[in-house]
C-alpha cells in the first residue's frame, strides 16, 4: 500500500478524491485567511478615507495662499476666501481668532464622527484632550493679559472633556493662579501645580503652558499603544515626529531662558525617538550646539542644518520652530499619500488642516496689522 | 436514467459555483467601492458620477459568472443532450474557474475604493485611476476565456 492510500485510510476518508478535496479546501482557507483578515480590519476605513481625501481636495492650494498674501488688505483677503470652506468663519464682524478656532473644532469634530472603532477611541483622546488644553491655554492667556472673557463658544466647549461648570468657574477666576487652583481636582491639576512655582518666580506663562502640553503629549503616546498593527506604527511615526519637534523647540526655548539642565529634562516628553539623543552633556550646550548635535545624530541632518542657518541669520527661535514644523508636515503629507485605509490618513488630515488654518490666521492677522506683502510671504510661504 | 439525472445535477453544481462565487466577489467589490463612493459624496455631493463609474467596475465578474452559468444551462440542461460524466465534470470545472477568477472583483473593489478617494481629492486623476481599476479585470477575463474553452472541449458549447 502506497503512502497516499495509507493517508486515506489513516484519516478515514472514503477515497482519494475526498482526501484531495479536503486538502484543497484547507489550502484555500489558509490562502484566504490573510487577505480576508486584512480586508476585515481595513474595511471600516474605506468610507472615512474617501471622505478625508475629498476634504483634502477642498484645502487651499499654494496659489490661493499666495493670492491671499497679495490681497493687499484684510477686506480683499476675506473676499478671496468667499468661495472656500473658510467663508462661514471669516468675515469683517467676527473675532478672527475665535472663529478660526471654531472652524478647526468643526474639522476635528467631523473626523471624530467618521472615525471607526478603535481609531475613534484614540482620536477621542487626541481631539478632546487637545481642546481641553486649548481652552485652558486660551483662558490662561486672557487672564494673563488682563482681558475679561465671559464665555467660550459652545463648539469649543463641546469638544473638550471639562464640564461646563468648571469652564464657567475658570472664566470667573480672578487671575492666572486662581485658574490653576480651580483646576486642582481635574486631570490637569497635577501638571499645572508643577509649573505654578516657576510661574510665581518668573511670571512666564510658558511655565504653565509647557507642562500642559507635555502631559497631553504623554497621554497621546499612551493612547497610541491602544491601536493595533499598521495603525499603531503609523500613528506613532506621525505623532512621534511632531512630539520630537515640540521637544526640541521646548528644549531650545528653555535653554535660551537659562533654565538649568536638570530642570530642562522635566519639560521633555519621554518615549519618542529623539528623546534618547538628548543626553545631560547635550543639555549643557547652547542653542547652536544642541542643533549641531542633533544634526549629527538625526536621520535628517539637512533639516537641522537648515534650522542652524535660519537661527544664525535671525537669532529667532520662531524660525527654527518653523523649519522643524515644515519638515514634520512635509513628512506627514508624504506618508499620508502612500497610505490607503488606516488611521494615518485621518491623522495627517488633522495635522495638515490645522497647519493650513494657522497659515490663514497668520496672513489675515498680518493684513489686519498692515504688514507688507513681502513680510507676510516670509512668514508663511516658505512653509507651504 | 438515474445516471443521467445525477450528471445533470452535477452540471448544475457548475452553474452554482460560477454564478455564486463570482457574484459573491462582485458583491463584495461593489460594496467596498460603494462605501468609498459614499465617503466621497458625503464630503462633496458633486463627487457623484466619477465615483459611480469606478464603483461599477467590480460588477463585471458577476456578469461573466452569470454568462458561464447560462452557457452550462443551455449546453447541459436546455439543449436536451444526454449529459455524460465528462460533460458534468467540465461544467463543474468551468464554473469553478469562473467563480474563483470572479473573486478578483474584491481586489478590484479595493483598488477602486482607493481610486475614488484619489478622484475625490483631485478629479483630474480619474483616467489614470480607471487604468488601475481595469488591471484586475484582466485576470477575470482570463478566467472567463478559460471557462469557455473548458465548456467547448467538454462538448457543452
Amino acid at each position: 500500500m502506497g503512502v497516499f492510500e495509507a493517508l486515506v485510510d489513516a484519516f478515514g476518508f472514503s477515497g482519494a478524491v475526498a482526501l484531495l478535496t479536503f486538502v484543497a479546501f484547507l489550502i484555500a482557507i489558509l490562502v484566504a485567511v490573510q487577505p480576508a483578515s486584512w480586508l476585515l480590519s481595513r474595511a471600516p476605513y474605506i468610507f472615512p478615507a474617501s471622505f478625508v481625501r475629498g476634504e483634502e481636495g477642498n484645502m487651499l492650494s499654494r496659489r490661493t495662499l499666495e493670492e491671499l498674501t497679495e490681497a493687499g488688505s484684510f477686506e480683499g483677503a476675506i473676499a478671496l476666501l468667499e468661495n472656500t470652506s473658510y467663508a462661514p468663519y471669516v468675515n469683517l464682524e467676527e473675532n478672527l481668532e475665535l472663529s478660526l478656532k471654531v472652524y478647526l473644532a468643526h474639522v476635528n469634530e467631523d473626523v471624530l464622527k467618521i472615525a471607526p472603532g478603535r481609531a475613534r477611541e484614540f482620536l477621542e483622546i487626541l481631539i478632546r484632550g487637545r481642546w481641553d488644553v486649548e481652552n485652558i491655554v486660551f483662558i490662561l492667556t486672557e487672564k494673563f493679559s488682563g482681558q475679561r472673557i465671559f464665555e467660550l463658544p459652545e463648539d469649543l466647549l463641546r469638544l473638550g472633556t471639562l464640564p461646563r461648570d468648571t469652564i464657567g468657574s475658570l472664566l470667573e477666576a480672578a487671575d492666572v493662579e486662581d485658574v490653576v487652583l480651580k483646576l486642582e481636582k481635574t486631570a490637569y491639576g497635577e501638571c499645572l501645580k508643577e509649573g505654578l512655582g516657576k510661574w510665581k518666580a518668573t511670571g512666564a506663562l510658558s511655565s504653565l503652558i509647557e507642562p500642559l502640553y507635555r502631559y497631553y503629549n504623554s497621554r497621546l503616546l499612551e493612547a497610541v499603544s491602544t491601536l493595533r498593527g499598521e495603525d499603531r506604527s503609523i500613528a506613532k511615526t506621525m505623532l512621534g515626529m511632531r512630539i520630537d519637534s515640540r521637544n526640541i523647540i521646548t528644549l531650545l526655548r528653555m535653554k535660551r531662558d537659562g533654565i538649568s539642565p536638570e530642570a530642562l529634562e522635566k519639560y521633555l516628553v519621554q518615549g519618542v525617538e529623539l528623546y534618547g539623543e538628548v543626553s545631560p552633556a547635550v543639555l549643557e550646550e547652547n542653542v547652536e550646539g544642541i542643533l549641531h548635535h542633533l544634526a549629527g545624530t538625526s536621520a535628517y541632518p539637512e533639516v537641522f542644518f537648515r534650522a542652524i542657518r535660519s537661527y544664525e541669520k535671525t537669532r529667532n527661535l520662531n524660525d527654527v520652530e518653523r523649519v522643524l514644523e515644515d519638515e514634520v508636515l512635509r513628512q506627514v503629507e508624504e506618508i499620508s499619500s502612500s497610505q490607503v485605509f488606516n488611521v494615518g490618513i485621518l491623522l495627517a488630515y488633522l495635522l495638515l488642516k490645522e497647519a493650513e488654518i494657522n497659515r490663514v490666521r497668520t496672513i489675515l492677522l498680518a493684513l489686519q496689522n498692515g504688514m507688507k506683502e513681502d513680510e507676510i510671504k516670509k512668514l508663511v510661504m516658505e512653509a507651504v | 436514467m438515474v445516471v443521467e439525472t445525477s450528471e445533470a445535477a452535477l452540471a448544475m453544481v457548475g452553474i452554482a459555483l460560477g454564478v455564486g462565487i463570482a457574484g459573491f466577489g462582485s458583491a463584495l467589490g461593489v460594496g467596498i467601492a460603494g462605501a468609498s463612493a459614499a465617503g466621497a459624496v458625503a464630503s462633496n455631493p458633486a463627487n457623484f458620477s466619477k465615483p459611480l463609474i469606478l464603483q461599477q467596475l467590480p460588477q463585471t465578474q458577476g456578469i461573466y459568472g452569470f454568462l458561464v452559468g447560462i452557457f452550462i444551462l443551455s449546453g447541459a440542461i436546455l439543449s436536451g443532450k444526454t449529459v455524460t460524466p465528462e460533460m458534468s465534470i467540465a461544467a463543474i470545472a468551468a464554473g469553478l474557474t469562473m467563480g474563483i477568477a470572479g473573486l478578483t472583483a474584491i481586489g478590484q473593489g479595493v483598488t477602486c475604493a482607493g481610486g475614488i478617494g484619489a478622484v475625490a481629492k483631485n478629479e483630474g486623476v480619474f483616467g489614470k485611476v480607471m487604468v488601475y481599476g481595469i488591471m484586475a479585470e484582466f485576470f477575470a477575463i482570463l478566467g472567463f476565456v478559460m471557462a469557455v474553452m473548458i465548456l467547448l472541449n467538454g462538448g457543452l458549447l
